[in-house]
């Protein structure tokens, strides 16, 4: 007896197809890859976007409407007429009820308008514009160095065990123990004092000069890749460790797969996977490490602005750049889950 | 000991029951369990055999609660169990055991022997805490342990003690029915046999019934009295243990048996009649109409593809079948496909 | 031979109970005692400090306290900084506000994080699906600066920024809860306190959280230190507390002002953070060690010498055998114990001949079986012995020497097909990677054998199989695609380890009529290694027996199986089913096998066995002919002879 194919089905009048399917196919790449699970992934990650940020802005709010004191008589002072507390308490929008103030922050909010600085009375877009590019050279160059020294670190010590494997291990603990702001103060320390090579703080605008601004930017870099080369190295290692005890590299190496290829094209795949899911967390918290080491380091960029803002209680200010840090956050998030997609092919079929 | 009640009222009676499962928004239903009944007597062995996919595993967890149900239900001495409350369910934890394959996970390796034990005993009694150790003491025993092993972690055991401290627990609260979920799979054959001949006696020191739920068929049929077969959530076959083994009905039945190796080599297998590559078949839905075995059976005709088999009573009542062509298979002078080296030696 | 009789071997191989208690667990390490040791200064310090230096709280700049001050009871050990203030007093008093804000956000992380972890992981559904939307909205805020808007709504409120930064990094614990609660849910030993009746909280409370707890504790310590330097970074931007209050963060602050001047000042509170942090991970993971340590499986330790092998047939190997293997010993290493676990196996294989390596879990057959190839798990390695196979001794090739050989000479298929195949390539890419490194064609030609490959091992669509990612296919595919796999390099040996044992019985008599056609087709020898006797009647022509790490009978397969001259095969022949009535007892081996490192000396099997009598324990039973290409290792072995199984 052969294979029970459709016609015989039919011929034997029956009505159902009974073809045994071999798996399906997988279509072209891309066309499996842009695929429902990949724009379900998009739109649930943009709900969760608005959603994220609706809530951060309604903290934001309700945190204010629990702020003791009055900030319109704060801003006009002991001195100033009734009317002018009348004008100012007007042109904050605190003469409305809280439902209607988050409402017009939310409709300026949208069309990019958010407010004005208590301090300086500068539109609150402009100040963040100014500075966005800044903390994101930083970040990005931070994240940069991580990547590449991280899985670096985390192979060699993975493939190469013995002392390298237990001194980058005790390296990697160490990296995960140090502040950044304390680990900038070591740098300025010595690169800047003791050896000065480096500017200690300050920084330059690339159209101004390149050479300059790299120099501005590499100790703060440094100082904030530390963290993140621990981490990115921690994972790339144990993804390492975990994909060379793995069934499938025992079967490969069993086969007669040259262990080179071992190493770089089947367990680095599976260390990646591990690396790139932990991506997103170290963007978010080389961000945040940003506040501290542009403090450091005098740079002008959105972390300071953010510290200059809750030191001075500028509430539309730290809103604005809470927001924006949202939105950056969120980008990465999503850039990473997709190529996690990509990568695995796993998550990838329903 | 309670008193053996008649056959007239078997024990437990599962009637009509079905569990689905949702495979995703645009995929068919998946009819783990498919209207399936039959009944355990008083002090009976039900086997139950079938490959994965059978649904043999999904009927024991719908019986003991632990999946939902469809349809149909379950009587337990005339109660429906299958809308128990959950204070009911502890209730008839004194009545219905578990025993589960996998030895190493089925008992909790942060809690002591003893403390796994003593749980049992808290949900179906009210005994005191010396009774409690006495009682799982002399289980322990029975099952052929020391009594400290109480006091020790599962890790200090190996895989076949285990597994008799797994029947310890079903057995604590004296129970009069234990499902034996692939209890003996996991084993290496020597202590499979060791655990096959302890649950024999215990069957008949406390007057137990087992559901035995396994995918092999020698152990089976050596230690039930009557056997299911299951194919794809359906019941296939029913019948006594050693007539089914030597003699099956079903095209399944005998295509299983078939492909069990012998352990005797001078029995060579003659090429099998049956079709190759059969688990693609099994890779596919159930065909919605007609039988679900009928893409892989050697013997089906259009009738068997439309219309789904009734099963029948046959051989005088001894047997049940869903197969549309059984009379014509039944006691065919030489076996159509070779069930080869089978012959009965006693 | 029932089972009445208690099992004599059952708790002889125990290691004694641990200590129920988990204080003396943790006591008994060295490092968490120093650890705990630190932890209580650091609490001592920060209630008693700021009582004792009440003065110091308050120093601000040109405050005349400073200058009058006691001389402080240590002498300035770690200097003043520009003011003249004591740094060593100062990172006392500056102790508790750290601790303060560290215990408020670990409570709130713990407080936040487990709760909705288990629930998230137990309870499946939507209630994962929504614990796992507020955690990914959680995670998604960028942490500080959402600290930062509270601090500047609240200033200088530990309390609140604490709190917040303990709800926003609290997804981190949900997730490693989570994660490690769905693999115990599906747990037989949940679903039989599910069947008893057992209520949720009680099976989460008493069954589930002490699975996790190992999980959790070295978490929290990861969290704690987190917000240790969350805490000492707010400090250092002068968010959280008032100067002149000293704080750790703060000193690092006052500090960098100084840095020309005197770039001593940071070092002192920057390293006691660094250390604290430390302490910290150290005390977690111990902890966890600690915790675990009573309920996880013990280290076996070696109580009795182990016998040395005895070189059993000739050594020198069979001119004719394609593979003969003489004296092999396997050792693994565990915390420095060497465990024996192979023990003078030899056995040959001859060209085209079907040989199976039979025995019970523990016997050894694995590791016999991957020290030829060089492939032992994890520690293991060769002690002992040669494998010779084409002229040379494997056993002294380096691993890149052996790499010539795997594949192209020597093939493996393994027990599980699935995992056997890297899961993120394509099936088709494996395989040509495979012919490729074997044969040196092009591309276009590789793919073209690929093909040729699955389809000889009968698959019907073999652009399908290769166009497909392995967890795709069904089981006995997958083992057919390994079976392709291993004859790509075109093997003259196969060692298929439990082919077929995670298959359904229907597939796997295919796989093995599928093997039994290449291997006629081919003229290729395979070694079986198997638990089940009925795969060995089938496939075989000879038949190894293993027990407890030696072989105790090899021979013909008719011979073994209708006559065999050792105990322990005819016990296991008969305890099989298949021939038994139902209505008598299973003629069952009593007790158990000794595990690897308690081997009796003298026969293995004497405990077990009804024919032993006191000269079995006297000495190494040697393995000794019994027949034409028969051995066995047993003294008695002439009272088998001519007794039917």
């Amino acid at each position: 007896m052969s294979n029970v194919t459709t016609e015989d089905v039919q011929a034997a009048g029956g009505s159902t197809v009974m073809v045994p399917r071999p798996p399906a196919a997988a279509a072209h790449r891309i066309g499996s890859f842009v695929d429902s699970r990949l724009t379900g992934l998009v739109l649930k990650r943009t709900a969760t976007a608005i959603v994220l940020l609706m809530v951060v802005s309604v903290l934001s709010f309700v945190l204010i409407s629990l702020t003791p004191g009055d900030e319109a008589r704060a801003i006009v002072g002991l001195g100033g007429t009734h009317e002018q507390y009348l004008h100012v308490r007007a042109e904050l929008g605190l003469d409305k009820s809280p439902p209607e103030q988050y409402w017009q922050w939310l409709t300026r909010a949208v069309h990019g308008n958010f407010g004005e600085t208590l301090t300086t009375s500068e539109p609150v877009t402009s100040s963040i514009q100014t500075r966005l590019g800044v903390t994101i050279s930083l970040t990005v160059g931070s994240m940069i160095l991580s990547f590449v020294l991280g899985v670096l670190f985390g192979v060699i010590s993975a493939v190469r065990g013995g002392v390298t494997g237990r001194l980058l291990d005790a390296l990697g603990v160490l990296g995960f123990a140090v502040p950044s702001f304390w680990l900038a103060a070591v740098l300025i320390t010595i690169f800047a004092v003791k050896l000065g090579w480096l500017p200690s703080t300050g920084y330059v605008s690339p159209s101004v000069s390149l050479g300059q601004w790299l120099q501005s930017l590499v100790l703060p870099v440094l100082a904030l890749s530390i963290g993140g080369i621990a981490a990115i190295a921690k994972q790339a290692r144990d993804g390492m460790l975990e994909a060379l005890a793995s069934e499938h590299i025992r079967a490969a190496r069993a086969s007669g797969v040259s262990p080179t290829s071992i190493i770089f094209r089947h367990a680095l795949r599976g260390a990646a996977l591990r690396v790139i899911a932990v991506t997103g967390w170290i963007a978010i918290s080389l961000l945040g490490g940003a506040v501290f080491v542009e403090s450091v380091f005098a740079i002008p960029g959105l972390g300071s602005l953010a510290v200059t803002a809750a030191t001075q209680h500028d509430i539309p200010l730290i809103q604005g750049v809470v927001v924006c840090f949202t939105v950056i956050v969120v980008i990465v998030n999503l850039s990473t889950d997709v190529l996690y997609i990509w990568l695995d092919p796993r998550v990838r079929v329903a | 000991m309670t008193s053996i009640e008649s056959s007239a009222s078997p024990m437990m009676s599962v009637k009509n029951l079905s569990v689905h499962f949702s495979r995703g928004r645009r995929k068919a239903l998946l009819r783990a369990v498919d209207d399936v009944s039959f009944t355990v007597e008083n002090q009976q062995t039900v086997g139950i055999v079938g490959e994965s996919g059978s649904g043999k595993t999904t009927l024991g967890r719908a019986i003991l609660g632990l999946t939902p149900i469809a349809a149909g239900n379950v009587e337990w001495l005339g109660e429906d169990i299958t809308v128990a409350s959950r204070s009911r369910r502890r209730d008839l934890s004194a009545d219905l055991g578990v025993v589960f394959q996998d030895p190493y996970s089925s008992l909790n390796p942060t809690r002591t022997i003893g403390q796994t034990l003593r749980e049992m005993l808290h949900t179906s009694s009210n005994l005191s805490r010396q009774e409690m150790d006495a009682r799982v003491g002399t289980m322990l025993k029975r099952v052929g342990l020391a009594a400290d092993a109480a006091a020790r972690y599962p890790s200090n055991f190996s895989g076949g003690q285990r597994q008799r401290i797994a029947i310890a627990r079903a057995l604590v609260v004296q129970p009069r029915l234990v499902i034996c979920d692939e209890a003996v799979t996991a084993l290496d054959l020597s202590v499979q046999a060791q655990v096959l001949n302890l649950l024999r006696e215990l069957q008949r020191d406390f007057h137990l019934s087992y559901l035995f739920i396994a995918h092999d068929l020698d152990v089976v049929r050596y230690i039930a009295d009557r056997i299911l077969v299951f194919y794809r959530g359906q019941v296939v076959e029913e019948g006594p243990a050693e007539e089914l083994y030597f003699r099956p009905l079903h095209p399944y039945t005998r295509a299983l048996l078939e492909a069990v190796p012998i352990p005797d080599p001078t029995v060579r297998r003659a090429t099998r009649a049956s079709a190759k590559n059969q688990e693609e078949f099994d890779a596919a839905p159930v065909p919605e109409t007609g039988c679900p075995f009928a893409p892989r059976c050697p013997y089906r005709t259009d009738v068997c593809v439309r219309e789904r088999p009734v099963i029948e009573s046959c051989r005088d009542g001894r047997f049940r079948v869903a197969c549309h062509h059984w009379r014509q298979l039944d006691g065919a002078a030489a076996p159509v496909s070779g069930v080869n080296g089978r012959s009965q030696r006693w | 031979m029932s089972i009445a009789e208690a099992d004599p071997n059952g708790i002889i191989q125990c290691t004694p109970p641990k200590s129920a208690r988990f204080l003396h667990r943790l006591l008994r390490r060295k490092l968490a005692v120093a650890g705990i040791a630190y932890l209580l200064a650091l609490i001592v310090t920060a209630i008693v400090a700021p009582i004792a230096l009440s003065h110091i709280a308050g120093q601000s700049a040109g405050s005349l306290d400073a200058v009058r001050a006691q001389p402080s009871l240590h002498h300035h050990l770690l200097g003043t900084d520009e003011l003249g203030r004591d740094v060593l007093d100062r990172l006392f008093v500056g102790t508790r506000i750290t601790l303060v804000g560290v215990g408020t956000a670990v409570l709130v992380v713990l407080a936040i994080g487990v709760p909705l972890g288990l629930a998230a992981g137990y309870f499946g559904g939507w209630i994962d699906r929504i614990v796992t939307w507020v955690s990914d909205l959680l995670f998604g805020m960028p942490g500080i600066v959402v600290v930062l808007l509270v601090l500047a709504v609240f200033p200088y409120s530990m309390l609140a920024a604490m709190t917040a930064f303990g709800v926003l990094v609290s997804p981190a614990m949900i997730r490693v809860v989570r994660v490690s609660v769905l693999p115990i849910e599906r747990e037989l030993y949940i679903a039989a306190a599910r069947a008893a009746g057992l209520s949720r909280p009680y099976i989460i409370v008493r069954h589930v959280l002490p699975r996790v707890s190992g999980a959790i504790i070295v978490q929290t310590s990861v969290m704690a230190g987190l917000s240790l330097i969350a805490q000492s970074g707010l400090c250092f931007l002068g968010l959280l507390v008032r100067s002149p209050a000293p704080s750790w963060g703060g000193m690092v602050a006052d500090g960098l002002q100084l840095i020309i001047q005197d770039p001593w000042l940071i070092w002192p509170p920057g390293i006691l953070i660094a250390v604290t942090v430390l302490v910290l991970g150290l005390l977690g993971d111990v902890s966890r060690d600690a915790l675990t340590e009573a309920w996880a499986a013990p280290v076996r330790s070696r109580r009795r010498p182990v016998t040395a092998a005895i070189g059993d047939i000739s050594d020198e190997a069979d001119a004719g055998a394609l593979l003969s293997v003489r004296g092999l010993n396997v050792v693994f290493q565990s915390r420095g114990a060497h465990t024996r676990v192979v023990d003078g196996v030899s056995f040959d294989i001859a060209p085209g001949e079907t040989l199976g390596l039979v025995g019970e879990s523990g016997c050894g057959k694995s590791a016999t079986a991957m020290s030829i190839v060089g492939l032992l798990p994890g520690t293991g390695q060769v002690e002992a012995g040669s494998i010779f196979f084409g002229g040379r001794d494997l056993a002294t090739l380096s691993d890149r020497e052996l790499h010539q050989v795997r594949g192209r000479d020597i093939a493996v298929i393994s027990q599980e097909p699935m995992v056997s195949f890297n899961p993120t390539l394509r099936i088709g890419r494996q395989l040509a990677e495979i012919v490729r490194r074997h044969h040196h064609v092009s591309r276009a030609a590789a793919r073209s054998r690929v093909l040729d490959l699955l389809a000889q091992v009968q698959l019907p669509d073999p652009a399908a199989v290769a166009a497909s990612y392995p967890h795709e296919l069904s089981g006995g595919m997958a083992q057919r695609v390994a079976i392709a796999r291993a004859l790509a390099g075109e093997p003259s040996l196969v060692i298929a380890d439990e082919p077929t044992t995670a298959l359904d019985v229907t597939v796997q008599a295919e796989i093995l009529e599928l093997l039994r056609e290449l291997q006629a087709n081919r003229g290729m020898a395979i070694l079986l290694i198997t638990h089940d006797w009925g795969v060995v009647a089938e496939m075989c022509q000879r038949a190894v027996v293993l027990y407890a790490g030696q072989v105790i009978e090899q021979g013909p397969i008719l011979p073994v199986f209708q006559e065999p001259r050792h105990p322990y095969t005819k016990g296991l022949l008969t305890a099989n089913p298949h021939g038994v009535p139902s209505s008598e007892a299973l003629p069952a081996i009593p007790g158990t096998v000794p595990a690897p490192g308690q081997w009796p000396i003298g026969c293995r099997f004497k405990d077990r066995c009804v024919l032993a009598t006191g000269e079995c324990g006297d000495g190494t039973i040697p393995l000794e002919p019994v027949g034409t290409r028969r051995e066995a290792r047993c003294l008695h072995s002439a009272m088998l002879e001519g007794e039917c199984a």
